[in-house]
């Protein structure tokens, strides 16, 4: 007879041992014998389980899965559940660490891009799920920017989330989270982008940015001041005026509040 | 037992316990057809995992829907038969969304889904032994301490029986009521797809189910999957009720009068219509039954 704890580390341990892999004899022998074999009513739970993590990542990820289609997204995503067994009650949360997968998953390496859309959907959920709060009015924000008051730090909205790739990554996503087909080959515009994903009311909004305004807004989310914070994008982006960039940021209620410091 | 010292009986919320209100499911895709709309539910039930984030369109709805209908807070990842403890944080979160959203219904499975720091996302069955009683009766009174209030546990679909198992099913369930005063969640279909599973009967397994324990009925449908010869029912809640889980419904509210009841439909989620279309089979058959306790019974109304 097993005790309860051991029986479930033993049912554990099958559950999320690879796909094929049989149940240890002992938990076979715990379980009545009727009809069905004991080992085919375990492989029930055992793709219950995957079945759910699968989806749950499927779910998480639908750029990712219509880029490299359902079979190979299966396999990686399987392979993802038997490297990250789930640790946390919070199904949401699971695939975190998968656009880092695919980054060293060797298969994917054909498609170089993956991963980064992968990151940009990661992202897309954080700034989903995020705390809300009210966005900074647009004109409260001019004061705290243009009125000298150049020692003042601006919080970002708690849903904002900024990411950049050597790839064109927003427009891959957005033409493959489109309902409508895409129809043989689609030229995207190449480069690198800088992104800013924020949900200020009900919406994420995955924006482009210029690279200035993504090392500023960085600088604002690491806690520096105004000034600080433009000087920091005028350093990589010499040509822009930045006040009025972050301006226009402020307008889609990226922030959601300013404080003067003493 | 003087279990229930402190655990607050709640009948709040529109409806009461022996009542025949009508829900279904939330799920994120008939979010504006039920703002819309307002069709006539008296309730609608959430995965409480589905609304731990912090914020964002899943509370934005929720706390608009719970404006217009009754809630109820159904939890699928506590692991109450889990031998480790209970997720505190978990525990705290849960209790932070239940002071928020005041449900009318909370309820968790008789099942294990977490061990030993991992998390399966799936309901496993426990041997019905004193030894798992015990753990179950633990964590349930833990759960009813957090919330301040009793709670509903669900019989689970199950695949499999344990040998050690010294108690039958219902017999477990009952047993868990009367030592923690919680009260029962009876999934029919889940009847159905167990005692199916194991060549059992299921009326004979709702004969061993006292009516004044049930506060609420789940109805689903299932499918079927054939194993060489042999035939294996799946609770995958993908499909409408089937005829053999209605008529179990119908006997049952004939036995016991209406229940609070719910049409759960998590795979393949159809239109809302065929939820909508489900829930008015439940109402008829509900209205056709006795109420047999109208002392306590409160008429339920929708929004």
């Amino acid at each position: 007879m097993l005790t309860l704890p051991d029986l479930q580390r033993s049912f554990t341990d099958f559950l999320l041992s690879a796909p094929g892999t049989g149940p240890d004899p002992t938990l076979c022998d715990a379980i009545r014998k009727r009809g069905i074999p004991a080992e085919q009513r375990l492989a029930i739970y055992k793709n219950n389980v995957y079945t759910q993590l699968v989806g749950a990542l499927r779910d998480s990820y639908p750029a990712v899965h219509r880029l490299v289609g359902d079979e190979f997204f299966r396999f990686a995503a399987t392979e993802y559940v038997l490297t990250h067994p789930p640790r946390s009650p919070r199904l949401l949360g699971y695939g975190d660490n998968f656009p880092g997968f695919l980054e060293g998953f060797e298969p994917a390496g054909p498609v170089p891009y993956l991963s980064d859309v992968a990151r940009l959907e990661q992202l897309y959920l954080e700034s989903y799920h995020a705390a809300e709060a009210t966005p900074l009015a647009k004109g409260a924000f001019a004061k705290c920017i243009f009125e000298g008051a150049a020692r003042a730090s601006l919080r970002l909205h708690p849903s904002a989330r900024l990411m950049t790739s050597p790839f064109p990554v927003s427009r891959i996503w957005e033409l493959n989270v489109q309902s409508s087909a895409i129809r043989g080959r689609t030229q995207i515009p190449g480069g690198a982008e800088y992104l800013l994903i924020v949900r200020p009311r009900a919406t994420v909004e995955v924006r482009r940015i210029s690279r200035g305004a993504y090392a500023a807004l960085a600088a604002i989310g690491q806690g520096l001041a105004v000034a600080e914070a433009l000087a920091a994008g005028a350093d990589v982006d010499p040509g822009i005026d930045l006040g009025i960039h972050l301006l226009s940021l402020a307008d889609g209620e990226t922030f959601c509040s300013c404080e003067e410091n003493q | 037992m003087a279990r229930l010292d402190g655990i607050e009986r709640r009948t709040s919320s529109g409806f009461g316990p022996m009542s025949a209100a009508v829900g279904i499911g939330l799920k994120p895709a008939h979010y504006h057809a039920l703002l819309a709309d307002r069709p006539p539910l008296d309730f609608l039930e959430v995965h409480t995992e589905n609304y731990m984030g912090a914020g964002g369109p899943p509370h934005r709805y929720l706390t608009e829907l719970a404006e217009r209908y009754a809630l109820s807070f159904h939890g699928v990842s506590l692991s109450l038969g889990g031998a480790d403890p209970l997720c505190r944080s978990r525990l705290t979160r849960w209790r932070e969304l239940v002071d928020r959203y005041e449900p009318a219904l909370v309820s968790e499975h008789v099942a294990w889904s977490s061990h030993g720091g991992y998390t399966l996302h799936d309901l496993l069955p426990i041997p019905y032994t004193e030894e798992s009683l015990r753990t179950l009766c633990e964590h349930i009174e833990q759960m009813q301490n957090v919330l301040g209030r009793h709670v509903l546990i669900e019989n689970p679909a199950r695949y499999l029986e344990f040998n050690d198992s010294t108690m039958a099913e219902a017999e477990f369930l009952v047993e868990a009521t009367a030592r923690t005063g919680c009260r029962l969640l009876l999934d029919l279909n889940n009847v159905f797809v167990s005692t199916c599973n194991q060549g059992e009967d299921a009326g004979r397994y709702l004969a061993g189910i006292p009516g004044h324990l049930v506060e609420q009925i789940h109805l689903a449908g299932h499918a079927i999957n054939t194993v060489d010869d042999d035939q294996i029912r799946i609770d995958d809640h993908g499909s409408p009720v089937s005829d053999p889980v209605w008529q179990l419904y119908s006997d049952t509210l004939a036995r016991i009068g209406p229940r609070p009841t719910l049409i759960e439909w998590d795979t393949d989620v159809p239109d809302i219509g065929v939820l909508l279309g489900e829930a008015e089979c439940a109402r008829e058959i509900a209205g056709a039954a006795p109420a047999r306790d109208s002392t306590r019974r409160i008429h339920a109304h929708a929004s």
